[in-house]
This record gives C-alpha cells, structure tokens and sequence, in this order.
C-alpha cells in the first residue's frame, strides 16, 4: 500500500535522512524505534509529505506523492497525530473532530456531527464536545486528535510520537486507543520510545539510526536477537 | 482680552473657522480611504509573501513583495508624497486629494502588510502542519485555521497603525493638501498669530486619536471575550 523509494532528505547540508528504502502493506502495524535524532520523525513527515523530501518516492496504493491535486486526496486517505496534539485552538472538541470532512464537501454538516459523536463515544470523550481544546487533559486531546483523523476514514495512520508529551498515567489511555485500532485492522505507523508498547502492538519494528534504517524484524527478532552492534547498543542504552 | 480677541480673529473673521472644517473635512477623507487601500494592498502582499514562503514558489514575486515593503518601510512617507505628486503625477492634472489616500494607502500597505504577516508567524507552525494532514489546500488552511487565530493578534496592532496614519495625513500640508494642518498654516498667515490656529488643530487631532483608540481597546475587549 505505501512504498518509499530512495528517499533522502537534507536540512542544509545535514543529511537527515539516507536512502531510505521501505514498504507497508495492509493491516501491518509498523513500529519505528531509534536514537533521538535518528530521523524517525522526518521519515514519517516525508511520508505526507509535510516535510518535502530532498530526493527519491513515495507511493501510495501506487500514486505518487508530489506537489498537484492528488496530495491532497492522499492525505485525506493518511492520517496523522502529532507529538503536540495540535488541536485548534480556536474550535470546541467537535468542530475540531467534523471541520475537515465539511469542508472538503466529504460529509454534510449533519453527518459529520452525527459521525463525530460515534467516535466520541469510542473514545470516551462523549461528554467534552462543547469544550474547548485548552479544557483538556492532554490524553483527552491526543484522543481527539486520534478522532480527528480518524472521521476522515484513513487506510493509514501515521503517529509522531503520539504519548512523548503526556503523563505516564495519560499515555496509558491513547496506548489502548492505539491498540484497540491496530486490532480493528487498521494500517498504522508508529514512531514511538514506549518499547513496551512496541513489542506487544507491532507487526514489523524497524530500528533507524543516523538516517538509516539499520535493522528490521517481527519484535521477537528486534528484541531477543538483535544482529547489529548498534541496535544492541541501543537497546542496552535503555532502563 | 488680548487672548479672546485672537480667538475670534483665528475663528470667527472671515468665517474662517470654515478653514478647520474643510481641514478637518480632508483629514478624514484621506485617512479612511488610505486604510482601506492600505489594508487590500497590504492584506494582499502579506498573503503573497505567506504563499511564497509557505510553498517555496513564485521566488520573484516573493522578492517584489519584500522589495515593495522595504522600500515604503526605509524612506520618508514625505518624500513618497513628494515623489508621488511632483514626479509620478507631475504631467497629470489630478485631484491633490486623491493624491493623498494613493500615497499614503501605499504607505500604510506596507506597515499592514507586516501587522499581517506577523500575526499569521505567531500562530504555532504544528497548526499549519495538523490543517495540511486533514487534506486542507494553503488557502483552506489560512481561512479556516489561521486567520481566525491570528485576527486576534492582528486586529489591535492595526488599529494602532490607523492611529498613526490619522497623524501621518499632516504631511500632506508639505504638498498644499487642506488638511488640518494646512489649514491652522493658512490662518496663521492671515492673523500673525500661531498659539491659536496649532492649539485648536492639536486638540482635533487628540480627540480624532482618542476615539479610535477607545475603539481598539473596546475592540481589543470584544475578541478576547470570544477567544476565552
């Protein structure tokens, strides 16, 4: 469903991403580990192409993406959840949840809010839709975030460090959200430190380090027998 | 009695108060029409200079709009009046009026241009980022994600940089424009005395800035109840 072709990506003259080579076929729910700074992030943002690659393809159900009409659609089809939730501000919980599928003429106002009050509802969050963002734990706007995307019917999900900015106690929530997801059948990417979380909700891991995806494998693979001195490195580096 | 009396040679002798009216009259005219041309030029540039740094197109376009606004930002707005009046229009027969809201509207351009593009930079880059992954083109993003943020910050810095193109309008005095300013120059000529003509001009423009200064903060009022 998703392949990356070669892709480089530089900020000056740092190379921040080198020949990257990946394929995602359905239903697989990808993990990527790695050192801060190992360019998981920008992978995924190159992905939808928010950040614009230096060089090489991606394709989507076989399309490119690139910079004409067809993005937009793509994205549509490719959710994303950000580290920082980035909700707006500006808009209550279910205007936030309902603006994208309205305005891109995808849903009636009446549908959408319809649609919205489901997903709410699935994320226990049935009694907040009059609140505003600003009124929230930020498990509950990360939840939010998740619905967001998901009113949108995305094939894939891609998720940025979804619980690196929440409490322990919050990250606990979107991590069953995110579970429960993933068993529904949903494509997903996940770019995460949550190890834990790895080994039991990932199909496929996929360790990067400094721009290169170094090591892949199901999590028994990653974990119990790790080949490369740097992943087990890594692994070692942690608690 | 000295002082009653050029009270009345400054207001009353040959009905000259009618010369502060017609000041007042221009003042007005020049200030309101060179906002609104100073907010289409500007809201525009901004947008352009947004555009091309947002898509990394159109780089030209991007450097006439930033050359546009350094220009206006790095010289006088008199010798813009100036230049606009004895050299652009020098050959035309033109109302010194219009003359005025064009000069001065593409003065003001240039200031709301940055007010403008500012407050779209303070809004946080991830809301660009979240409108961008739900599908949204550039323009679904500004009109639905970001100008409602950033109105907020935008709005009262504006009606600060109306405030001051009120005042600014007395440069037109420097091209015989009969604004206030001219105005009190022209009965100051007539009665050898000045403590009077700059006084009373002083305190219309004080109240003209007053105002709309209360207008701003009711306004500030207003758009931070909504927001809260």
């Amino acid at each position: 469903m998703l392949v990356v072709k070669n892709l480089e990506k530089s900020f000056g003259k740092t190379k921040v991403l080198k020949k990257i080579n990946l394929e995602v076929n359905e239903k697989e729910r990808l993990v990527i580990i790695g050192p801060s700074g190992c360019g998981k992030s920008t992978l995924l943002r190159c992905i939808n192409h928010i950040e614009k690659p230096t060089k090489g393809k991606v394709l989507f159900e076989g399309i490119p993406l690139d910079d004409n009409e067809e993005l937009y659609k793509i994205r549509i089809k490719m959710g994303m959840v950000f580290q920082q939730f980035n909700l707006f501000p500006h808009l209550t919980v279910l205007e936030n949840i309902i603006l994208a599928p309205v305005k891109l003429n995808l849903l009636t106002k009446e549908e959408a809010i319809k649609k919205a009050r489901e997903l709410l509802l699935k994320i226990h969050l049935e009694d907040k839709e009059a609140n505003y963002p600003k009124e929230l734990s930020g498990g509950q706007m990360q939840r939010v975030a998740i619905a967001r995307a998901l009113i949108l019917e995305p094939k894939l999900m891609l998720f940025d460090e979804p619980t690196s900015a929440l409490d322990p106690q919050m990250k606990k929530e979107v991590l069953e959200l995110m579970e429960e997801l993933g068993k529904s059948g949903l494509t997903m990417i996940v770019v995460t430190h949550e190890m834990a979380f790895a080994k039991n909700f990932a199909s496929r891991i996929i360790f990067m380090d400094d721009g290169e995806i170094i090591e892949e494998g199901t999590p028994q693979e990653i974990f119990k027998n790790p080949k490369s001195s740097k992943l087990k490195e890594f692994l070692d580096s942690l608690i | 009695m000295k002082l009653f009396e050029n009270l009345y040679d400054t207001l009353i002798v040959d009905n000259r108060y009618l010369f502060f009216l017609e000041g007042l009259k221009n003042t007005l005219i020049i200030a309101f029409f060179a906002v609104i041309l100073g907010c289409i030029i500007g809201i525009f540039i901004a947008l352009i200079r947004n555009y091309c740094d947002y898509s990394k197109k159109f780089k030209f376009l991007n450097f006439l709009a930033k050359s546009y606004v350094n220009i206006i930002r790095g010289t006088p707005s008199i010798l813009q009046l100036m230049i606009i009046y004895y050299v652009i229009f020098a050959s035309v027969d033109i109302n010194i009026v219009l003359v005025g809201i064009l000069a001065f509207g593409i003065n003001s351009g240039a200031y709301v241009a940055e007010v403008i593009r500012a407050g779209i930079n303070s809004i946080d880059k991830g809301q660009i980022e979240a409108g961008a992954s739900i599908g949204f083109k550039y323009y679904q993003i500004m009109r639905y994600i970001i100008l409602p943020q950033a109105i907020k910050n935008i709005l009262p810095a504006l009606g600060n940089e109306f405030i001051t193109l009120v005042k600014e309008t007395s440069v037109g005095a420097y091209i015989g424009i009969v604004e206030l300013t001219k105005a009190s120059d022209i009965i100051a000529s007539r009665t050898y005395d000045y403590f009077f003509p700059l006084i009373i001009v002083a305190v219309i423009y004080f109240i003209l800035t007053l105002i709309l200064s209360k207008l701003v903060s009711l306004m500030e009022r207003k758009l931070n109840n909504v927001s809260s």
